[in-house]
């Protein structure tokens, strides 16, 4: 080294004697690491427990079974495991990035490198994905559709892209709409040791620490401890609901709230169409791949099979036409007010339909709606209030209802269906 | 200076590698959950991640939280080290990507611009106000120049020009070989020099510096 020029040894030189932290405040990083510790332990331990307690259970059933098939199977080979091997599926695309929100950056950890995503990245098992000043948007269409969101400063890890999708979220918060599944679970978040399983639904899932909120606004979920293979067990919670846990103990600590105005509102998990992103075709080995086609992620539009279509029209932007097909003819927008107020009378419709002939319906009311900075509906108040089946299926298209300002929105309901 | 480990008063020039080995039982019981044995790893360690930390990001920015992060991996992350390598090399590799991590994410936060870095820690009694003053400007300076070299550069160069550590066991914490360790150094290096002509104020300090080093030698020649 003795071409090198002395500046730089110099100042090197004082930099090992000058560039090192001043006074560190080891109290306060000792009180806040050490519970994060005994937090983290508990919930090992509770994981431990709970694996080491099924697999007593499922070995003795095995054994019972086992004594039970002897005489008939004996010599056959063993039957197949109720779910394939992770190796199977572990060079298999988890998910894909669709869509950035803004100028959101989606850091993406992929054997132990680092770097920025781009749009159209697959995301494999292991994989760990942060994104920071917005949202990131992922997709995974097969096997099993489901549209997700990472928010603002959430960080996750694919823990499992078997059959079902698994994530663990580190921090922040994910939103996912998750296409039904007939058997088995389709996604599933960890949470510091504590699994939600996902059945079919939209739903919100926060890691905040020693609390974990899931906001459900449909379908099924199951919160318990995650299992070392199969279905989750824990306890089961329909929507709509606001549920709250300690991760270390979920069924011992777990709250829920089927008020709807506790439900926090979806947000859109699938990307907007008006920039056409390009798709993301996930590259499933076609031994894996199902025979028959998955259906896509649903809309956010809660249980849009459910909602009035002009709802969701309004709430999602029409995917673009293929570039074969012919030009549709322009469609004039229809208003966020005008939309809710049909969707609202669609749902007095199927309300009717269920009435004896020749009775009408007539609803008056007024909706009072509180709409978000991102235009999504944070709260919503029917005045006077309406019959509990008609609100929760207007409560649908509500929430999934997009508005071009935020701020308060009164909205006159009257009419009467015959 | 001592080497106080609750102090909060770092070694001058000591690296991590010159530390006795960690007792295998010690690291066998914290990864076994024994919260002792844990606590007292952290208090073996902290002050060189501490240092380490606050060298990699510039000496600005969270440096407890990163801390706190660093030893919160190390917990988590404990059961997997199978001492094929030296305790110390594992910690600086949890060490450099937590830091890391940290730095990316931060990029996307807005940064004040005047924001006060975490002042380093300079003897008093060893130099004048007028010296330290002049002292504390150049590390300032230094730790731009530092922010502005690539990544994989800084790592390579924090490790072996600051921390002592030799390049072969750098090639284990940042998983590359040892040429290309050797050859990252050499462009750091080639970088830092480059850029120090071209960056005014510490130029001129260094020139000063420069002087003040010409003129005590011709001092001690007479």
């Amino acid at each position: 080294m003795s071409g090198r020029k002395p500046s730089l040894d110099e100042l090197v030189g004082e930099a090992k004697e000058d560039l090192v932290p001043g006074e560190i405040d080891w109290a306060k990083i000792e009180a806040e690491l050490m519970p994060r510790i005994e937090r983290e332990a508990k919930a090992r331990a509770a994981v431990e427990a709970y694996r080491g307690k099924r697999s007593r259970w499922v070995a003795a059933g095995v054994a019972i079974a086992a004594a039970a098939a002897l005489p008939l199977f004996f010599g056959h080979a063993p039957t197949a495991p109720l779910e394939s091997a992770e190796g199977e599926g572990a060079e298999r695309a988890a998910s894909g990035l669709v869509w950035k929100e803004g100028k959101v950056q989606v850091t993406l950890t992929h054997a132990g490198q680092s770097s920025e995503a781009a749009v159209g990245a697959p995301i494999a098992r292991g994989d760990t994905i942060e994104a920071h000043g917005g949202r990131a948007l992922l997709e995974r269409t097969s096997p099993g559709a489901v549209a997700w969101a990472i928010e603002d400063g959430a960080k996750v890890t694919i823990a499992s892209s078997r059959a079902a999708l698994v994530v663990a979220l580190e921090k922040g918060a994910i939103e996912a709409q998750v296409a039904p599944v007939s058997q088995g679970e389709a996604f599933a978040v960890d949470v510091s040791g504590a699994r939600v399983a996902v059945h079919g639904t939209h739903l919100r899932v926060d890691n905040e620490g020693t609390r974990v909120v899931v906001d459900l606004r449909e379908g099924v979920v199951s919160i318990g401890l995650p299992p070392r293979s199969g279905s989750t067990y824990g306890d089961l919670v329909t929507a709509p609901a606001h549920v709250e846990f300690d991760p270390a103990d979920p069924h011992g600590s777990l709250k829920v709230s089927h008020e709807i105005t506790r439900v926090r509102a979806a947000v859109p998990v699938e990307r907007p169409a008006p920039e056409a992103a390009p798709r993301i075709a996930v590259a499933v080995p076609a031994s894996s791949a199902p025979s028959a086609p998955h259906p896509s992620p649903a809309p956010v539009a809660a249980s849009p099979s459910k909602a009035p279509s002009a709802v969701v029209a309004a709430a999602v932007s029409p995917p673009s036409p293929p570039a074969a097909s012919p030009p549709a003819a322009p469609v004039a927008p229809v208003r966020p007010e005008q939309a809710l107020t049909d969707a609202i009378r669609g749902c007095a419709r199927e309300r009717q339909a269920t009435l004896p002939p020749g009775v009408a319906l007539t609803v008056t009311s007024r909706l009072e709606v509180q709409v978000g900075e991102h235009g999504t509906v944070e709260r919503a108040q029917f005045d006077p209030p309406l019959a509990p089946e008609l609100r929760d299926c207007a409560a649908r298209a509500i929430y999934a209802t997009h508005f071009p300002a935020s701020g308060p929105v009164s909205i006159p309901i009257d009419f009467t269906v015959p | 200076m001592p080497n106080d480990a609750g102090s909060g008063v770092y070694a001058v020039g000591r690296t991590v590698s010159d530390r006795p080995p960690e007792p295998e039982s010690l690291l066998a019981r914290a990864a076994a959950g024994d919260r002792q044995a844990f606590h007292e790893v952290y208090v073996r360690h902290r002050n060189d991640v501490a240092r380490l930390v606050f060298r990699m990001m510039g000496g600005r920015g969270d440096v407890d939280d990163v801390i706190q992060e660093v030893f919160f991996q190390v917990f988590r992350s404990l059961k997997d080290f199978r001492g094929q390598s030296k305790f110390t090399t594992w910690l600086h590799r949890v060490t450099v990507n937590v830091v890391l991590m940290h730095r990316r994410a931060a990029k996307s936060r807005p940064v004040f611009a005047d924001e006060p870095p975490n002042e380093a820690a300079l003897d008093p009694a060893a130099v004048s106000p007028d010296e330290g003053a002049a002292r504390r400007e150049r590390m300032r300076a230094f730790a731009r120049l530092l922010d502005r070299i690539a990544e994989k550069k800084r790592v390579v160069f924090v490790l072996h020009e600051l921390e002592g550590m030799a390049p072969a066991e750098i090639a284990k914490v940042v998983d590359a070989p040892v040429l290309t360790v050797r050859t990252r150094l050499f462009y750091a290096r080639r970088e830092l020099e480059a850029m120090l002509a071209e960056e005014p104020s510490l130029a001129g300090l260094v020139n000063e510096m420069k002087s003040g080093a010409d003129s005590q030698s011709e001092d001690d020649e007479r």
